[in-house]
Parts: C-alpha cells; structure tokens; sequence
C-alpha cells in the first residue's frame, strides 16, 4: 500500500499519482453515491447531473441541490456554492509556481482537473522531491486519476446508491480522508499551529454556512502561516 | 423553480469554479513564492475546517452522543495518519473505532 507521507518513486510520476490516487478514490465512493442519490431526488436530474463535470465540486453541487431543494433562491445556491468553491484559488495560488513554465495544455488540465484531495498529495511529494516536472506529472496522475472516477460513483449514486450513502458512517469518510491529508502537516509547527487556528475557527463558526466557515478558517490559517513564518526569520 | 433557474445556477457556479482554478494557474495572477507558501497555509487550513465540520454536524439518530464516538473516530484515524500509514489504513481504523465505540455505547445504554 502506499504511504501517505512517502510515495515511493516506483515507475514514472504520473503512474506513482495515480497509484497514489486510488485509496482515495475508495474513500470517495460513499460521498460520491451521496451526491448522486441527491441529483437523483432533484427535480432537474439532467441539469443537476451535468454540474457533475463542470462544477466538479462535490461539496458544493451537494450544497446548491440542498439550497434549492429547500426553495431557496438562484443567488442563495449559487453563492453558497461558490462560497465553498472559493478555496481551490488558494489551492491554485499555492501550486502557480510549479506550473509557471509548463504549456498551456498542461496547466488547462492541471486547473480543470483541481481538487482538495490532489493538491494535498502535490503538495505532500513537493515535501520529497525538488525535481518540478516531476511533481507536475506526480499532480496530474492523481488529479487525472479522481477526475476520470468521480462522475462514475455520481452516476451510480443516481441509479441507486441511497441505501449506501444514508449509513450514518459514510458521513465520516470525508473528516477520515482529509484529517489523513492534513495530518503530515501536524509534524512540523507551522502546520500544527496553522491546523489549530483553523479548528477553533471551524468550532466558532459552526452554525455558519459552511462555505463562509471556511472560508474564514482559510483566512485565519493563511494568517497564521504568516505569522509563523515571520516569527521564524 | 423551472429549468431555466437551475440551469443558471450550475452555469455561474461552473464559471466560477473555472475562474477560481483558472486565474492562478494560467498566470493571468502573479502568485509571489511567498504568497504561494501562505496560500499553502491557508490550504491546510480549509481542510482542517472541513474535519471539524464534518465531525460537528455528524448525525445517527439511533447512537445517543454521536457526535464524541464521531470525534473519537476521527482523532483515532489522525493518530494514525501522523504515523505516516496509507490513506485506506486510516480509513479503515477511523471506520473501524466508529463500528467498536458506537456498539460500546449501545451495549452501555
């Protein structure tokens, strides 16, 4: 199996993302089905199924069904999505400097194909490897890897995959997958007190909406980092 | 709400993803070492937030104190995580606490 924390160089660095990938995408199911049970209850099915591949958010496309679900208005689902989606320019902000020199069809596909769980694992083989082409090829396999999975476990989701999904334990794989992606960061101090800082903030904020909580708790970490960094030169 | 009105949803909030994966990615934003190394921290921020959360409105209805089994879980499958084990491991052992600690509590009750 392999590691979270030391993806072993096996052969190139697009099959070690790819490799890499596939417990996650295991992880990914029950949340995937989840979606899909929801696109499925929605009364634009179509519509709803197709923000499968242009929102490629599962959090956010879970969050707008349940705001018009609940008749909420156009603007009320479309903000709290895009309150949620917020985060990814802070993924792309942090990978920018990898993908300065890479063509255009690679940072295309590396923007599209963005997400929490491979920025994580890009970020975790930055922590082993200074070779750049390698990290991006490493991102890619990963990112290519979830991206080519998701719409499937949605689709299942629709075509039956409620029973599965509404199991009060599904709903602690997406803590269980991304305390797994955060938890190497907990070793150095500046990850430790970043992670602290953006838990009190989750805890304060918890009746909030969920996009605007973390998006605070982002910008409270990006704070902390900050400071931590200065406090260390 | 008709078709139109989702359809438009899923449009803007598909623009808008685009643009927020988009923008620093193609350069059309210089994105400084610096502030690339915060927005690294800002990263594992959201994503510390989104354990809490996920751990906060955790429900089962049929489990009274859902919420502590859920954080017991979750801090037994970090435990792990910081010992560098695989992504299914610790998947495996969060799950598996939840399974042990939820039937303690039904037994105790």
């Amino acid at each position: 199996m392999v590691s979270i924390g030391n993806v072993a160089a096996h052969r190139s660095p697009l099959t070690d993302g790819a490799r890499a990938m596939l417990p996650a995408i295991v992880a990914y199911v029950p949340f995937g089905l989840l979606v899909g049970a929801h696109v499925a209850t929605s009364p634009h099915p179509l519509v709803a199924w197709l923000g499968t591949f242009t929102i490629y958010g599962g959090a956010a496309q879970l969050a707008l069904l349940d705001v018009l679900a609940a008749g909420g208005s156009v603007v009320a689902a479309a903000v709290t999505a895009l309150l949620l989606q917020a985060r990814l320019a802070v993924y792309a902000a942090a990978l920018a400097p990898d993908w300065r020199t890479a063509p255009l069809r690679a940072r295309l596909l590396a923007a599209v194909t963005l997400t929490d769980v491979p920025w994580a694992m890009s970020q975790g083989r930055a922590a082993q490897t200074g070779d750049v082409a390698s990290r991006r090829r490493f991102y890619l396999g990963a990112a290519l890897t979830l991206w080519a999975a998701w719409p499937v476990f949605v689709t299942a989701g629709m075509l039956g995959g409620t029973v599965l999904a509404r199991q009060p334990v599904a709903g602690l794989v997406a803590p269980l997958l991304f305390g797994a992606l955060v938890a190497p960061h907990l070793r150095e101090r500046r990850g430790a007190v970043t992670a602290l800082a953006a838990a009190a903030t989750a805890a304060v904020t918890a009746p909030w909406s969920t996009g605007s909580a973390v998006l605070l708790a982002a910008a409270v970490g990006a704070g902390t980092a900050a400071l931590a960094d200065v406090g260390r030169r | 709400m008709s078709t139109l009105a989702v359809v438009l949803v899923v449009l803007v909030v598909t623009v808008g993803s685009l643009a927020f994966r988009l923008v620093p990615l193609l350069g059309l934003v210089v994105v400084p070492e610096q502030a690339a190394r915060v927005a690294r921290g800002a990263g594992v921020a959201a994503m510390t937030a989104m354990v809490v959360r996920g751990v906060l409105e955790h429900r089962d209805p049929g489990l009274p104190g859902a919420g502590v089994v859920a954080a017991a879980s979750v801090a037994v499958g970090l435990a792990v995580a910081t010992r560098g084990r695989s992504l299914g491991v610790v998947l495996l052992w969060g799950l598996a606490a939840y399974g042990v600690l939820a039937s303690a509590v039904h037994w105790l009750t």
